[in-house]
């Protein structure tokens, strides 16, 4: 049977770079005390930011690489810029950027989005927030959305309060890493009530190569409140590795509701290591939507604790792994609290040698009683040599407990291609409406111009040997 | 939480036995580089599982490891129990005593041998000694493997030779009526082609030793299937409540063979079961079946793999387990579907229920998938008692304990369903019912 080429590994559109000899701070390559104290001091940070960075480098030194997951040992922590600082300002209007960030966000198609369909847009390039903007009259509500570093400053009590306060430094390496060396992301504050109706957006950006993007999100939803995040990001490809280290914290308070979106799509050099978990209250609801298609290994599993009575967790987790890349992604739901209830569905697709793996914790603590649960995960293996993996822990310590998990792992049936190909379809669009009509759960999650995107990306390429 | 306390037990007891029992150089050496692998490997290796696999409830302190060369009479409960038993031969070991083995005389001149396998060894060298050299699992891969084939000292061995056919079945007993001892088996089964047997083990205690410090029950089967031969091998566990049980059991699976491997637990304070296949002949067909009923303290801890390597082979797990009290049970499987391994169909399924608070169960059903011209799937629930049954139950005038009962065999049959020997079939049927007997009145 001659190859098909069903999903298109076309990145030119993201692969493009721009020149950084202008940059404001290039920190020296490798991780020591002095690039951290340094980081801190440029940024003017308080006393106690700085404490907390070095601490989380000890622990980011003392703890061992973990065993489990993708393949890190080919990761040099001594060969990674971990601070670099394209521009002195931040800008609210694109016009005022430097010329070759503003070609690059024009290129990704961001101010044309945030004009259609965004309350607010934060883009992040390097290390640094370098546009941020939100519409007036969330402003004047009392939402908050700024890039973290700005909100340090900006509402230093407010982030004491919760900042590290989901995630702790020594929660993982990776998030040790994270908090050592942070910098950029967004912070964002939902007052009691607000329902902010369009998506906030951030996208970011990496351009140079051996660079590390550390950034750090921290979700505020006060009670009754709700509001959807978006992230996407993308990089241009080299033959050296980037890493990408993340650490995104949200806070549900009673009744709110959290959904966050992300679709990555990393260059192929680019080591995405994330560390996502959310805090759901009494009635309140988070959702995941977590789209990974890019990256050279992934290892990212959301997470959600249902912390109140009759808390709902969702995580829609989608991966796609073309040659060379492996999405180690899933999900995490620890219930708490009785009544709590949970779905997490995953969808996956190995093409090429890519490997997918799901790897999920769906933990019910003895006293929370009366939760529900179901897991379901799908793979599609495209072909011979790619491979899925399934790795599901289900951990049941209360007897009221409801819970299933399924999983299956196949390919696309002869049978299913046969009808519609009995039905005048030609064979690479028949491949083509399955692949799409297995990923529908996730783009009809997605805001329409989101979902026209990843369509796109994932596109069918009509040519090659059929049959 | 994972280590392992084995107080008594130590490289000079390694020496005593090899001192005791004699035997050839080669198995002396490979006794003491399996234990100085105990001494340096850790209880779990694979990553998946260490954060799940828990030590505490183990006092294994001051254990008698060394066999005794006498041959005790048997009690007369078990010499009742077994006499009831029709079938092929019996292998009955009391305690760490020696076995006593019988064969049906035919079933001998066909070429059958059923014997301990060390005296085995002298006779059966041509058969024993490459299996032994060249493990199925060797020790260098689980620490509980190495503590075996350091100290093991009797064990089934099995050889059907091709074409022959064992109608009825070859029973294995492993009796304990002491306290504070730890018995070491290995057993070797090699089928030859076109072969059949029935294989059925059981260990069980005498009714005195509820109370008694606990005593080891370290196992080992290794499985050889010729081309085109069929297995079913049922290895029950009621041992009482002061017996620990480590139990191994792999099966290297020849073209278009077939096992049905089943495991019942249902006695002992904890019981580590890890049973795997390598289906690495074409056509290939192995149906496992879990069935696991925890009460009181026990923990269950089971883990279950199928390596698909052949063409078109078939596997299925079939996990059900219940369990009530503070009972613990963790169901881990692994289906791994080699490069190789085109055309596989592979299920994996593991389902528990929990009958009262405190009680709980934890399930890792993990696949790994190398190619595409597959089919695997997993399913995995865990739930209560379901109401709808008990109250459709009830209201036709069934007591409470009863209806509960009749609902936990309900869901028991769809495993028993799957054991494919009729009386391993009714026997472990039985002993559920048994056991939910004794638990009620135990409330």
């Amino acid at each position: 049977m001659a190859t098909k080429e069903i999903i298109s590994d076309d990145y030119s559109k993201y692969d493009f770079r721009e020149d950084t000899s202008q940059y404001t701070h290039i920190s020296k390559k490798g991780l020591s005390e002095s690039v951290v104290r340094e980081l801190s001091q440029m940024k003017g940070e308080p006393d106690w930011m700085l404490r907390f960075r070095l601490k989380a480098l000890e622990h980011f030194f003392s703890r061992a690489m973990p065993q489990w997951g993708g393949n890190l040992s080919e990761i040099n922590f001594d060969e990674i810029h971990y601070y670099v600082k394209p521009t002195d300002r931040q800008s609210q209007s694109w016009e005022d950027l430097p010329e070759g960030i503003r070609r690059t966000f024009d290129r990704l198609g961001i101010p044309e989005a945030e004009k259609k369909f965004l309350s607010g847009v934060g883009a992040q390039y390097e290390s640094e927030v370098v546009y941020h903007s939100i519409l007036k009259e969330l402003e004047d509500k009392g939402v908050v959305f700024l890039d973290t570093d700005t909100a340090l400053k900006k509402y230093p009590d407010l982030f004491k309060k919760y900042f590290g306060t989901v995630i702790p430094p020594n929660d993982n390496k990776f998030a040790a890493l994270n908090s050592a060396v942070w910098s950029g992301g967004s912070f964002v504050y939902v007052p009691a009530g607000v329902h902010v109706e369009l998506p906030l957006q951030a996208y970011f950006r990496i351009n140079a190569p051996n660079m590390g993007q550390f950034e750090r999100t921290l979700i505020i939803a006060e009670e009754g409140s709700s509001v959807h995040y978006i992230e996407g990001c993308t990089a241009p490809v080299y033959s050296k590795d980037s890493l990408h280290s993340a650490v995104v914290e949200i806070i549900t308070k009673k009744a709110a509701k959290v959904r966050y979106t992300t679709i990555q799509n990393w260059s192929k050099d680019v080591y995405n290591l994330v560390t996502k978990r959310a805090y759901a209250y009494e009635d309140a609801t988070v959702e995941w939507i977590d789209g990974n298609i890019g990256s050279k290994l992934t290892m990212k599993y959301p997470s959600i604790y249902l912390l109140g009575p009759r808390a709902r967790g969702e995580v829609l987790s989608v991966a796609y792994a073309g040659r060379g890349r492996h999405q180690d992604a899933g999900a995490k739901v620890i219930h708490l609290a009785p009544n709590t209830t949970s779905k997490i569905t995953s969808k996956s697709v190995s093409k090429d040698g890519g490997r997918t793996s799901y790897r999920g914790q769906l933990h019910v603590a003895k006293g929370a009683h009366h939760v529900t649960s179901a897991v379901r995960c799908d793979a599609l293996l495209l072909d011979e040599e790619s491979r899925s993996d399934t790795y599901p822990y289900v951990e049941i310590n209360d007897d009221t407990a409801t819970i299933s998990h399924e999983a299956t792992v196949g390919k696309i049936g002869e049978e299913q291609i046969f009808y519609l190909m009995s039905r005048g379809v030609k064979e690479v669009e028949a491949y083509n409406m399955i692949v799409m009509g297995f990923m529908e759960p996730f783009t009809k999650e997605l805001p329409m111009t989101y979902a026209v995107e990843l369509n796109r990306m994932m596109a069918l390429e009509m040519e090659g040997a059929v049959g | 939480m994972s280590e392992l306390v084995l107080s008594g037990v130590s490289r000079d007891t390694v020496r005593e036995l090899v001192r005791r029992q004699g035997g050839p150089d080669w198995l002396a050496s490979l006794r003491l580089h399996a234990w100085k692998l105990f001494e340096e490997l850790p209880v779990e290796r694979s990553t998946m599982f260490v954060r799940h696999t828990d030590f505490r409830s183990i006092a294994l302190d001051s254990i008698d490891a060394l066999p005794s060369s006498s041959t005790p009479p048997l009690p007369s409960e078990l010499v009742r129990y077994i006499e009831g038993v029709e079938g092929s031969g019996a292998y009955v070991q009391l305690d760490h005593s020696s076995p006593r083995v019988t064969l049906r005389e035919d079933l001998g001149k066909k070429g059958v041998v059923f014997a301990d396998i060390l005296p085995a060894l002298g006779e059966h060298t041509d058969l024993i000694e490459p299996v032994l050299k060249k493990r199925a699992i060797p020790p260098e891969e689980d620490k509980l493997v190495a503590l075996n084939t350091a100290l093991f000292s009797s064990g089934p061995f099995l050889y059907v030779p091709s074409g022959v056919v064992v109608e009825e079945p070859l029973h294995i007993f492993d009796l304990r009526s002491k306290p504070a001892i730890g018995v070491f088996n290995l057993g070797i089964v090699v089928m030859g082609a076109e072969s059949k047997a029935v294989l059925l083990r059981e260990g069980y205690s005498d009714g005195t030793q509820l109370n008694g410090r606990q005593s080891l029950q370290s196992s080992v089967l290794e499985v050889h299937l010729g081309e085109g031969s069929e297995l079913s091998v049922g290895d029950i566990q009621r041992f009482a409540e002061n017996v620990v049980i480590f139990s191994h059991k792999r099966a290297l699976c020849g073209a278009n063979s077939r096992l049905n491997w089943v495991t019942c637990g249902l006695g002992g304070r904890y019981l580590r079961s890890n049973t795997s296949a390598v289906l690495r002949g074409s056509g290939s067909d192995v149906q496992e079946v879990e069935v696991v009923f925890g009460s009181g303290q026990q923990h269950f801890d089971m883990a279950s793999t199928l390596d698909h390597l052949g063409e078109h082979t078939r596997g299925d797990i079939y996990s059900k387990g219940v369990f009530r009290d503070q009972a613990r049970g963790i169901f881990k499987g692994m289906i791994n579907i080699g490069k190789t391994g085109r055309g596989t169909d592979s299920f994996l399924s593991e389902h528990s229920m929990l009958l009262n608070p405190g009680a709980s169960a934890d399930a890792i059903p993990a696949l790994e998938i190398a190619t595409n011209e597959v089919k695997a799937s997993h399913s995995a629930s865990v739930a209560q008692i379901d109401d709808e049954q008990l109250f459709y139950l009830t209201s036709r005038g069934i007591r409470e304990d009863e209806a509960r009962k009749l609902v936990v065999r309900g869901f028991f049959e769809s495993a028993l369903a799957k054991v494919q020997a009729p009386l391993l079939r009714q026997r472990v049927g039985t002993l559920i019912e048994e056991k939910w007997g004794r638990s009620i009145e135990a409330r």
